[in-house]
């Protein structure tokens, strides 16, 4: 007679998906099942506790609701193995009780143990207010799980719907957030409160929305205009990465680059120093075709960062953006860029280090809000890093900022520079008016004077020949020229190790 | 004739086109390299190159007067040729060629220097006989005079820079009110742009066409006409297409301004090359302009209409030499047209591209003359103006130029930044040009960029667009990713080793 | 011949390319056969494919395409030198579109703050101008250089609430924009 209730099952299922695609579909949203089959390679996802069911309690929900609002399992992307769960909005409005959160936790730690990407498909009320304490005691686990995994698998939520109150915690706690535009929303507290404490109207999508997190709060990494792309950029972005810190990096077969484009690059550098240009176009010359993959693309815009291959192996490319404040770095940037170093550094992905920065941006806002600390962030990440990092100075290299851009003495591998590069503890202007200063007011021509001191500046200060001459630079190189280099010294550099002494972990300024 | 050395103190197409000249009749061709334009092309075809050197403070070479002078000098030079644009109407720029002892290739200094005052020029031409555009006699010194000229002539009128054209310093001004603020505001704009705020009205003529006639002289006094251009597709005063000979002239209004034309080189005394630029109102009335003492860019058309190579002539005649033909031998075969293919997106109110040209590619076509500066991978930057190329086609009637141009350019291939190309087959399909009806606010009134969009082009977009979108995730959806496996699995090898 | 162009997402190959102004093209791409466009087999083939540009045949004319941009399923594609942009989008992406847009009360004005404290060099619009996204509004000068700022959306010019020469702070209100559906 189990037999009948095996058929029962299936048959329920397959109506209880049925509802579901109606319900979702009408948001303009995908079922929770309907997103897992996209995002795995086909026929692949294996369903893990499927027919658990939620606890009873005075409130309970109705019998037979198995599953309880989330889908768990494991499917091949890539034909790896990949963990995942997803919730679902149609039960109960995907709030997570104690069943639900243990299946995740349940989820997480086998991932741990096997060594795999987990990938959180949130769509979500949040905690089931019914379950009282027992939910966020479930939610209390699958944080732990979050920090514990941290560093060993890849982590990647993507929201999917709504993620309020305690339930964001999970993904700030994962690698990257992906965002679905107009259908998802991060915030702590939502609008009702906000409106009920403080008397302020804002709507979900102002508050908490895609481009809120994407441009704004930088909280998520990525937003996509509807579920389907949303999902294949989760496979792009494993496309990069190893399944665990230990395992290598996968490579591409497909190595194609842009040969005649190459030439360029020696004529991309406009003459005049204040002009700005877009270092994506220098960026996507080096490396492999349409290999680029930008991560945070519209917050702090003044510094690139994303992956990317080299001859079909990964690496993590850190750029200033001339084209945007003039490529200096701030608050923001700061932050964003030690972050991606780090990712990159817990999952041995190597770096490459694009330079053109003027410095840090000046003003009395920067300073109140820390731009000594968040400066100092991206110093850490960088000395930190163990991974091979190699860094090409592009034009502007002036002051503190030529020191945290990964420089020779702070544990950059190799150093690179093009023939415009400037490296220089400030930019001739400023330089030549203090240490000239004498000279300049007791001048007749001061104008003249002062041009021809730049001049000189440029040509015996500010070289990097000079750097080159000290050993800081380890060679002037021709741009068009500056791929084949990197190749190679991405080769020289592959089994790098670097042992320290045995701590706990250091304290980089938070 | 012994070899000279000759100087071009320009660049892009312009410079390849009288290097070309220069080397035909067995010259020495000697061009600047600007820090600016270092990889230019044209510096491959010249027999000696100058580098210039400028800082990035400097003025760029080719609008350095004395720079060019001293370097002239120091290398020998004989004869400079100062191109089309820069430095070429800047009287003194002639004046110190010749005081350095060069020979300059265009006519006598102080041809350039009254030629360039928009005033003298119309008063020469009245004393001459020629038409004028109803205005003021010379220039406007107050409000007052300008609204008593204005009652005299009525509205609309135009108000004009006396020091220079381009558009600037130039007002529209409908009716009395607008008179006195628009009269200030071209004064400054006018003194900003040339050093000098003086205006002159004229009465506006609202659907003009712009007609020009070729005149070659030389310095003993002969002087003939090559027939007429018409340049009346313009934007912002900037000409576009030119067609020689002009659709809109009877044969006989041909020959009576080509005479006209001639009457006021001769009364100047004028030698060299030089254009007589006609503005032609709705009754077909044509008034003189004003008078360019430069080769202009539009010459071609009426090289291929004569036969001449008027570049050959400007270097016969600086070095003294007569004309052997009179203006009976002058012929007129078929009809030329010229698309002037500019760096600018029509599809985007023709804002100038920058970038790399990644391809450049002309059919073969035997009608088809082709002025060419740049190459597969120039930068096109903001620092020179943004024309490529010239295209130039040369058939037997103007119907057929006009399909052979069309064949042209849809064959045509310019990869890497975005060109006038489209814009030029729209311009040549369309009635108003066909009917030869066209006027110099036709891109203004009766342009859109919609008209650029073609369904079929459309279509194959969306497929490109598809194809590319389903190619791309040929990789993501699992192909073209592996794992290079050593023999141990790495993380089982870290947990044993804890 | 047409090139076998696999796309396993779904086993479907149809796509919705969507042109900014709203005209769609259904595009079905089979295995081994001609495409299907708008419910028409069309005899187009690829003869070359390098790097982004494709040479299609088609009805005895060559036709070459290059693409300019993409970023995720948006692409700017130039055919015969005119530009074109499509967002492609899947049957639900296309069907989540246009339940979206009917339900949506996106916000009417758009706001352009100043991002860095500078001086207005330039203002290159007017009120009531129509801009396109990605044309430039204004010219802001600071730390030397030259920060041209442009539109993000396609939207009427609703307001400019500053002049040439003036010194702004950051986020300081520069200009508003009306936004414009569709």
């Amino acid at each position: 007679m189990f037999f009948d209730k095996l058929l029962e099952r299936k048959k329920w299922l397959e109506e209880k998906e049925k509802t579901a695609i109606q319900k979702q579909h009408v948001k303009g949203k995908f079922t929770a099942r309907e997103r897992l089959h996209i995002l795995f390679d086909e026929g692949t996802f294996f369903e893990i506790g499927t027919f658990v069911e939620p606890i009873q309690t005075e409130f309970s929900s109705k019998q037979g609701d198995f599953g309880d609002g989330v889908i768990t399992g494991r499917g091949l992307i890539h034909g790896k193995s990949v963990f995942a769960f997803a919730q679902d909005f149609t039960v109960l409005g995907g709030s997570l009780g104690e069943a639900h959160g243990m299946k995740i936790a349940r989820i997480q730690e086998m991932a741990l143990q096997l060594g795999a990407p987990i990938i959180g498909l949130i769509d979500s009320g949040g905690a089931r207010i019914q379950e009282g304490i027992r939910s966020l005691a479930a939610y209390a686990r699958i944080f732990r799980n979050n920090v514990r995994s941290s560093g060993i698998i890849p982590q990647i939520s993507v929201i999917m719907g709504p993620a309020a109150g305690g339930a964001v915690y999970s993904p700030a706690l994962t690698d990257f957030i992906f965002m679905v535009n107009k259908t998802s929303y991060m915030f702590l507290t939502g609008p009702d409160v906000i409106k009920e404490v403080l008397n302020e109207e804002i709507s979900m999508e102002d508050l908490g929305g895609g481009p809120v997190h994407t441009s704004k709060s930088g909280v998520a990494h990525f937003l996509y205009d509807d579920e389907e792309n949303a999902l294949l950029g989760v496979r792009k972005l494993l496309s990069y990465l190893p399944p665990n810190n230990f395992d290598p990096l996968p490579v591409s077969k497909n190595v194609e680059f842009y040969e005649n484009h190459q030439e360029f690059l020696n004529k991309i550098i406009p003459d005049d120093p204040n002009k700005g240009y877009d270092v994506k176009d220098i960026i996507n010359i080096i490396v492999d075709k349409d290999s680029f993959f930008e991560v945070q693309p519209n917050y702090a815009q003044n510094l690139v960062v994303g992956f990317a291959r080299l001859n079909g192996k990964p690496i993590g490319i850190v750029a200033n953006q001339p084209k945007v404040l003039a490529g200096v770095l701030d608050i923001k940037a700061s932050h964003k860029g030690a972050r991606f170093v780090r990712f990159c550094d817990a999952f041995n992905i190597p770096l490459l280090i694009l330079e053109d920065v003027p410095g840090f941006l000046p003003g009395v806002d920067q300073e109140y809000n820390g731009i000594i600390r968040e400066g100092a962030k991206l110093l850490y990440a960088f000395c930190e890093a163990s991974v091979p990092k190699v860094t090409v100075i592009l034009r502007k290299s002036y002051g503190g900022a030529y020191i945290v851009m990964s420089s020779k003495n702070t544990g950059g591998d190799f150093n690179f520079a093009w023939p415009t590069a400037e490296i220089a503890v400030m930019g001739p202007e400023g330089a030549v008016k203090i240490v000239h200063k004498k000279e300049l007011t007791s001048a007749e021509n001061p104008e003249q004077l002062k041009a021809q001191l730049i001049e000189k500046y440029k040509r015996e200060i500010a070289t990097p020949f000079k750097g080159e001459a000290l050993g800081l630079i380890d060679e002037v190189i021709m741009p068009s020229e500056t791929r084949r280099v990197l190749i190679t010294a991405f080769e020289i550099l592959q089994n790098k190790q670097i042992s320290l002494p045995k701590r706990k972990h250091g304290n980089i300024p938070l | 004739m012994e070899a000279k050395k000759i100087l071009i103190a320009n660049r892009g197409e312009i410079a390849l086109r009288i290097i070309r000249t220069i080397k035909k009749l067995g010259h020495v061709a000697v061009v600047f390299r600007s820090n600016r334009d270092k990889d230019a092309p044209y510096l491959e075809e010249a027999d000696e190159i100058i580098d210039a050197n400028e800082s990035l403070q400097d003025k760029v070479i080719f609008l350095d007067a004395d720079k060019i002078v001293e370097l002239a000098k120091t290398h020998n030079i004989d004869m400079i040729h100062p191109g089309y644009g820069f430095l070429s109407e800047n009287p003194d720029f002639a004046r110190k060629c010749i005081e350095a002892g060069l020979i300059f290739i265009g006519p006598h200094p102080d041809h350039i220097y009254q030629m360039g005052i928009k005033t003298i020029a119309k008063e020469i031409a009245e004393k001459v006989g020629l038409p004028l555009v109803p205005g003021s006699k010379g220039v406007v010194k107050t409000i007052d005079e300008a609204k008593k000229i204005a009652r005299k002539i009525g509205y609309p009128l135009l108000l004009k820079a006396a020091g220079g054209g381009g558009g600037r310093g130039m007002r529209v001004v409908e009716n009395a009110d607008q008179l006195e603020r628009y009269f200030n505001a071209a004064t400054l704009e006018a003194l900003n742009a040339f050093g000098n705020g003086d205006l002159f009205i004229e009465k506006y003529i609202e659907n003009p066409k712009h007609i020009e006639v070729q005149i070659l002289g030389d310095q003993h006094g002969n002087v003939v006409h090559l027939w007429e251009r018409e340049c009346s597709l313009q934007r912002k005063h900037q000409k576009l297409l030119e067609e020689a000979p002009s659709p809109s002239l009877t044969d006989r209004k041909r020959s009576s301004l080509g005479k006209l034309a001639v009457k006021f080189a001769k009364a100047l005394g004028y030698y060299s090359t030089g254009t007589i630029e006609f503005i032609m109102d709705e009754k077909k009335n044509l008034y003189f302009m004003e008078m360019n003492t430069r080769l202009q860019v539009e010459h071609p058309v009426t090289e291929e209409i004569t036969g001449l190579d008027l570049v050959e002539w400007q270097i016969r005649i600086a070095l003294g030499e007569k004309l052997p033909f009179k203006q009976k031998d002058i012929p007129l075969n078929g009809w030329a047209i010229e698309c002037r293919i500019n760096a600018e997106d029509p599809q985007n109110r023709f804002s100038p591209e920058t970038g790399f040209i990644e391809s450049i590619r002309f059919p073969y076509h035997p009608q088809l003359r082709i002025e060419s500066g740049v190459t597969d991978g120039t930068y096109i930057s903001t620092n020179f103006d943004s024309m490529l190329a010239k295209l130039i086609v040369h058939e037997k009637n103007r119907k057929k130029a006009i399909e052979s141009m069309l064949k042209v350019l849809e064959e045509t291939r310019i990869t890497g930044i975005k060109t006038l190309v489209p814009f030029f087959k729209v311009v040549l399909s369309h009635p108003d040009f066909v009917k030869g009806t066209y006027t110099t606010h036709w891109i203004e009134n009766v342009f859109q960029h919609e008209m650029l969009i073609r369904p079929e082009d459309e279509m194959i977009a969306a497929l490109a667009a598809s194809i590319a979108y389903a190619m791309e995730y040929l990789p993501i959806a699992g192909e073209n990713i592996h794992i290079q496996q050593d023999n141990i699995n790495f993380w089982v090898l870290n947990k044993r080793l804890r | 011949m047409a090139t076998r162009y696999i796309y396993k997402r779904d086993a479907s190959r149809l796509f919705i390319a969507l042109s900014e102004q709203g005209k769609k093209f259904k595009i079905y791409l089979p295995q081994d056969a001609y495409p299907i466009i708008n419910n028409e087999e069309k005899e187009i083939t690829i003869l070359e494919h390098k790097y982004d540009n494709f040479c299609f045949l088609w009805n005895g004319k060559k036709y070459f395409t290059h693409i300019k941009s993409k970023d995720q399923n948006k692409y700017r594609v130039i055919v015969n030198g005119v530009e074109f942009f499509f967002s492609i989008e899947s049957i639900s992406s296309y069907l989540r579109r246009r339940m979206l847009e009917e339900s949506s009360d996106s916000k009417k004005t758009v706001s352009i703050q100043a991002p860095i404290p500078g001086k207005i060099t330039n203002i290159f619009v007017a009120e009531g101008d129509l801009v396109n996204e990605g044309e430039p509004l204004f010219n802001l000068e600071a730390m030397k250089m030259q920060n041209e700022i442009t539109s993000p959306i396609t939207g009427i010019v609703k307001s400019i609430h500053v002049k040439v020469g003036d010194n702004v702070i950051k986020e300081q209100l520069i200009l508003e924009l009306s936004n414009i559906n569709e």
